[in-house]
C-alpha cells in the first residue's frame, strides 16, 4: 500500500513539472510576458541567421536570401505601389460629404501614426487595427466602409504608413485584457491546424527561407512593418488580413472572415513581435 | 531520504515507461500506415482491423435511412469541430455534397461524402485538444 501511495504521489509530481514547465514559458495570463517573447524571437533569428542586424528583418525574405533580395531590389527602383500611393493620398484628403476628413479622426491628422497600430481600445475592449480606424471614420461620418482586403481600404493604409516610415513601432498592452487578447493573437501564431497541420510558425520559424514548393517562407520578426503590401500573386495592393486568410485558407483550414476579434488579435501579437522595428509599409512581396 | 529518492526514480521512469508501452491508438495508427483500410492487427491478445470508424459506417447497406443517419452524424461532428475553432478548409464542400447526392437519390456517394466530412471533423477536434496542450511547446524559449 505504501509502495502505491509513493508512486502514485511520483506520478503526480511528474505530471506536475511538466505543467509548470509549460506555464513557465508563457501558456497563460499570469506567465505570459510579451517583452520576453519578442527578445526571445530576436534571439532566434539571430541564431539562425547571424550575418543579418535585427534592424534588418523589415525587410522579410529578403534580409535573408541574397537571391530573392536582388530580384526584390530591382522591382523597388519602380516601386509597385507608387500609383496606390497617390490614389490612397487623394483618397485620404478628399472631404467627406459632412465636410470633414480622415484626417479629423486620428491624431496628428493622420500623419506618421502607423507605429502605433494596432491599438488596444480599452473602452471597447478589443484590438483596433488602421483599417478598423480608417472605415470606423467613415461610417461615423456618413460614409460607407471601404472593403476590408484591398482597393480603398489598402491605399489609405498605405499613405498612413508611407507617412510613417522610418517610426519606430511602439505597441502598448497596457492592462490584463490587453494582454489576453495578445496571448489569444500568440496562441493563434503557433498553433497547428488545418488539414495540412500547418501553424503560421512551422513556415515562418522553423520553416522560414527553407523551401516551401518554390517560395521562401518571410521571417516571423518584422513580418507586420511593411504592410499593406503588392503581392506579384496578387497583382495589385492588399491589407495584411487578406494575406491572414490566404494562409489560414492554405493550411486547409476553415479561414475567419477579415478583421475578425481572432485575426485582429493575431495582428496585435505580430505588430507586438516588431516592436524597435521601423515602419516600412507599403512594400513589396513575391 | 529514502523515500525522495525512490519518488524521483519513479518519477522519472514513469514517463519514459509510459510511452514505452505501445497504446492503442499509436498500434492502430502504426497499422494503418503500414497497411491501409482492411487489415487486420493484434493488440494486447485481441485482434481490430485498421479501418476508421467512419469507413465501417460507409459500408453499411446503401439506402436513405443510412445514409440520412451518417450525414446527421457528419452535421453533428461539424458542428462540434466548428466550436473548437479547428474544421478543416473542405468540410463544409463534402457535407453540401453530401447531401445534394442524398436528395438525388445518390445514397453511397452520400455515405461516402458524409463520411469524409466526420473523418475531418473528428479530425479537427482531436487536432484542437492536442494544440490545447501542446502549442506552446513551439514558442522559442528566452536564454
Amino acid at each position: 500500500m505504501k509502495i502505491i501511495k509513493t508512486t502514485l504521489l511520483a506520478m503526480s509530481v511528474a505530471a506536475l513539472s511538466q505543467s509548470a514547465m509549460a506555464a513557465k514559458t508563457g501558456a497563460t495570463l499570469d506567465t505570459v510576458d510579451p517583452e520576453a517573447d519578442r527578445i526571445a524571437l530576436q534571439d532566434y533569428m539571430k541564431n539562425r541567421f547571424p550575418d543579418t542586424p535585427i534592424d534588418e528583418y523589415i525587410n522579410g525574405i529578403y534580409a535573408v536570401d541574397a537571391a530573392s533580395r536582388a530580384q526584390w531590389e530591382e522591382i523597388e527602383e519602380f516601386p509597385p505601389y507608387e500609383l496606390d500611393l497617390e490614389a490612397g493620398e487623394e483618397l485620404f484628403n478628399t472631404p467627406f460629404a459632412n465636410g470633414k476628413s480622415l484626417a479629423d479622426c486620428f491624431e496628428n491628422g493622420g500623419i506618421g501614426i502607423r507605429q502605433h497600430y494596432p491599438k488596444w481600445d480599452d473602452a471597447r475592449k478589443t484590438v483596433v487595427t488602421l483599417e478598423m480606424a480608417i472605415n470606423e471614420c467613415r461610417t461615423e461620418n456618413g460614409e460607407k466602409p471601404y472593403g476590408w482586403k484591398k482597393g480603398p481600404i489598402a491605399q489609405v493604409s498605405a499613405y498612413m504608413a508611407y507617412t510613417s516610415r522610418g517610426n519606430e513601432f511602439v505597441i502598448d498592452i497596457p492592462n490584463d485584457e490587453a494582454k489576453a487578447a495578445y496571448l489569444d493573437g500568440k496562441k493563434f501564431y503557433y498553433t497547428k491546424r488545418g488539414q495540412l497541420n500547418l501553424s503560421c510558425a512551422d513556415c515562418h520559424l522553423t520553416g522560414t527561407n527553407r523551401l516551401v514548393r518554390a517560395d521562401l517562407p518571410s521571417p516571423a520578426l518584422g513580418q507586420a512593418t511593411h504592410f499593406p503590401v503588392v503581392r506579384s500573386k496578387w497583382g495589385d495592393i492588399g491589407t495584411i488580413h487578406r494575406r491572414y486568410e490566404g494562409c489560414h485558407r492554405d493550411s486547409r483550414s476553415e479561414y475567419l472572415k477579415v478583421q475578425s476579434e481572432t485575426y485582429r488579435n493575431l495582428e496585435y501579437f505580430q505588430t507586438y513581435m516588431s516592436n524597435g522595428l521601423v515602419v516600412n509599409g507599403p512594400g513589396s512581396r513575391k | 531520504m529514502k523515500k525522495i529518492a525512490m519518488i524521483a526514480a519513479v518519477a522519472a521512469l514513469s514517463a519514459s515507461s509510459l510511452t514505452m508501452a505501445q497504446s492503442f491508438q499509436e498500434a492502430f495508427d502504426m497499422n494503418r500506415a503500414m497497411y491501409g483500410a482492411g487489415a487486420t492487427f493484434e493488440w494486447n491478445g485481441a485482434t481490430y482491423n485498421t479501418n476508421y470508424i467512419e469507413e465501417e459506417l460507409a459500408s453499411k447497406p446503401a439506402n436513405q435511412a443510412n445514409a440520412e443517419a451518417l450525414i446527421a452524424a457528419a452535421e453533428a461532428k461539424y458542428k462540434e469541430v466548428q466550436e473548437t475553432g479547428f474544421a478543416w478548409r473542405d468540410n463544409s464542400k463534402y457535407l453540401k455534397e453530401a447531401q445534394e447526392a442524398l436528395a438525388a437519390g445518390e445514397f453511397q456517394k452520400a455515405m461516402d461524402l458524409a463520411a469524409r466530412s466526420h473523418l475531418q471533423s473528428r479530425r479537427g477536434v482531436e487536432q484542437a485538444a492536442y494544440a490545447e496542450q501542446n502549442w506552446i511547446l513551439a514558442v522559442p524559449p528566452l536564454n
